[in-house]
């Protein structure tokens, strides 16, 4: 029998926010001692009162609306209960039935697979919460030690329709998800640091079946690769007990990165039961037509416009528009290089090209972490155009602003790059060379049109590299000629 | 009548351990206390909008600035038991599996 996968996401990202969702503590805690950015409402002590970060509040619906969501008019805060030591007041203060989000979509498929269609994956609500601390295991094996940092920094919860049928599409819902969070900067979205947090519903059914098998939630998962490896052994595993005629048991399955499986997690006595209800400590929100209105005017260009105005208006081949579109700070270097030079393709070329490559050897992921500027590029570019440098010796000055940060001008000067296109000068090299090379003159007299090239590369070698190449060409046909003809 | 099965639950969700006398006696109380919600459950509250909060104020938000925090030594004062830096509670063993 053939079978079809039915996926959801539940992705938790971390609000890049300077202090926590309900208490000025801060949030920028990395590496610092346990227990050092913690006051008496994130300890869960009693008689606090918590007060909502407005900026929380702003994320959140900015957010909402970069997800094509709807607004709450209200919203308001309810208490999860749950006993767990990384949670201090015994609750976790969350939203559950009047969210700030609902009912948005995200667009997979960048376009780069052939005949692939658009698809839109539900979003079915994002809420508002505070983070958990950290539980780190002692080494007697009898104790732990909790770490309550972490605790109140502020989360969404972005929570998706069962609409994803492959780990391939989940793959892709997260990449876009991330892209766009970064476009908007709400979030640093580092899976690896635990800013984004993925776990994954999965169930499978006969294909065609239209009601829903049994769900198994996957923890655990450590990066976009583990999500995909989790979800496809998930599908295989829940594949192969129904064809034995089994039950798939609900459950909740860890993620073992190292044996690439899904193990169950140790069953709980009792099932979860959470029983929510209002967080008296904290008022409901209105949310005013008008800040929403002001958050959607500032919001950036997001990839899907970003994407379309790239093919549409510049021109770009789909395959360029969509590495471009999907990587923000790229995008937002070529929109720089774009306003103050029309030759969209070349940019494109040099960013994605030598530029891409030389910031994979150094290991920077965000171009504006490196030392080139679009005005470096831009002036190179020029430089290019008038004749000044040839494009191979623009490679030359590409490493060397990574290096210096140097303007172009200035490393051409330096560095003696500038191409020579005196033609007193390239005429005694021709001749050098012709007379070097007495065997690929006859050749070439010969009607051997090859040797042309050879000779050519014997110019710009002597010259190292500087020579203006369409000038050495010309020239070079020229004194051919007349040999030929003499 | 919330029976005795109920406060069990109730209990064990709560972290409680109660005596067979207690459960009986907090049986009884927690009965009388549902009575009360029984009674305006009997009020025609139709076009009354629900009430989740008792404050008078709406929307108290504050600026996203941040203030020192207590210090490390202040919040584990106040740990049952602690290394110094951090509570220490019993080893958690959540993550134990089975294929």
């Amino acid at each position: 029998m053939k079978y079809e996968a039915v996926i959801g996401l539940e992705v938790h990202v971390q609000l890049s926010t300077n202090t926590k969702i309900f208490c000025s503590c801060s949030t920028r805690y990395s590496g610092n001692e346990p227990n050092t950015s913690v006051c008496e409402v994130c300890s869960g002590q009693p008689g606090v009162l918590p007060v909502l970060n407005a900026e929380v509040l702003k994320r959140a619906v900015k957010t909402g609306l970069a997800l094509n969501c709807s607004i709450a008019k209200r919203t308001k805060f309810d208490r999860k209960n749950y006993f767990y030591p990384d949670l201090p007041k015994g609750y976790q203060v969350s939203q559950f039935d009047m969210p700030i989000c609902a009912n948005g979509y995200i667009i997979v498929n960048d376009g780069l697979a052939e005949g692939k269609k658009d698809k839109k994956i539900g979003i079915t609500r994002i809420h508002m919460e505070e983070d958990a601390g950290k539980n780190v295991h002692g080494s007697d094996g009898k104790s732990s030690f909790v770490d309550y940092n972490r605790a109140g920094v502020p989360l969404l919860e972005i929570v998706s329709e069962p609409d994803i049928r492959t780990s391939s599409e989940a793959k892709e819902y997260l990449e876009k998800l991330k892209t766009i969070l970064k476009y908007i900067d709400v979030s640093d979205c580092n899976m690896e640091d635990g800013s984004l947090r993925c776990d994954a519903n999965v169930s499978v059914r006969p294909a065609g079946e239209t009601k829903l098998g049994t769900k198994v939630e996957i923890k655990n998962m450590n990066s976009f690769r583990g999500v995909q490896k989790a979800i496809d052994y998930e599908i295989e595993r829940q594949i192969k007990v129904c064809e034995s005629g089994s039950k798939i048991t609900q459950e909740t399955r860890l993620y073992d990165e190292a044996k690439a499986v899904t193990l169950t997690m140790r069953k709980k006595e009792e099932a979860f039961d959470y029983r929510y209800f209002p967080e008296p400590d904290l008022p409901p929100y209105d949310i005013a037509p008008k800040d929403i209105d002001a958050i959607n005017s500032a919001l950036p260009e997001l990839p899907d416009a970003k994407f379309a105005r790239y093919i549409n208006e510049m021109q770009l081949s789909v395959y360029d528009a969509s590495l471009l579109s999907n990587n923000p700070s790229l995008a937002a270097f070529f929109d720089e290089c774009a306003a103050g030079y029309k030759n969209y393709k070349a940019i494109t070329n040099w960013l994605l090209g030598d530029i891409s490559k030389k910031m994979n050897e150094l290991g920077i992921e965000d171009i504006f972490s490196s030392r080139i500027r679009p005005e470096n590029l831009l002036e190179m570019l020029v430089l290019i155009d008038n004749g000044t440098i040839s494009g191979k010796i623009a490679k030359t000055v590409v490493d060397e602003i990574f290096a210096s940060g140097e303007k172009s001008s200035k490393i051409i000067e330096k560095l003696g790059l500038v191409q020579i296109s005196d033609d007193g000068f390239i005429l005694k090299i021709i001749n050098e060379v012709v007379a070097e090379n007495p065997k690929s003159i006859s050749d070439y007299i010969s009607g051997k049109e090859a040797a042309v090239g050879f000779l050519v590369g014997q110019i710009m070698k002597k010259t190292r590299g500087k020579a203006n190449p369409k000038l050495v060409n010309e020239m070079l046909i020229t004194e051919l000629a007349k040999l030929k003809n003499a | 009548m919330i029976s005795k099965e109920e406060i069990t639950k109730i209990a064990g969700l709560a972290m409680l351990e109660l005596s067979e006398n207690e459960k009986a006696e907090y049986s009884s109380q927690l009965s009388s206390l549902l009575g009360y919600f029984n009674e305006i459950q009997d009020l025609d509250l139709a076009g009354v909008e629900p009430t989740n909060h008792a404050l008078v104020a709406d929307n108290v938000l504050r600026e996203d600035t941040a203030v020192p925090s207590l210090g490390q030594n202040v919040v584990v004062a106040g740990a049952p038991a602690t290394d110094g830096k951090s509570y220490r509670v019993p080893a958690i063993i959540e993550t134990e599996e089975q294929p």
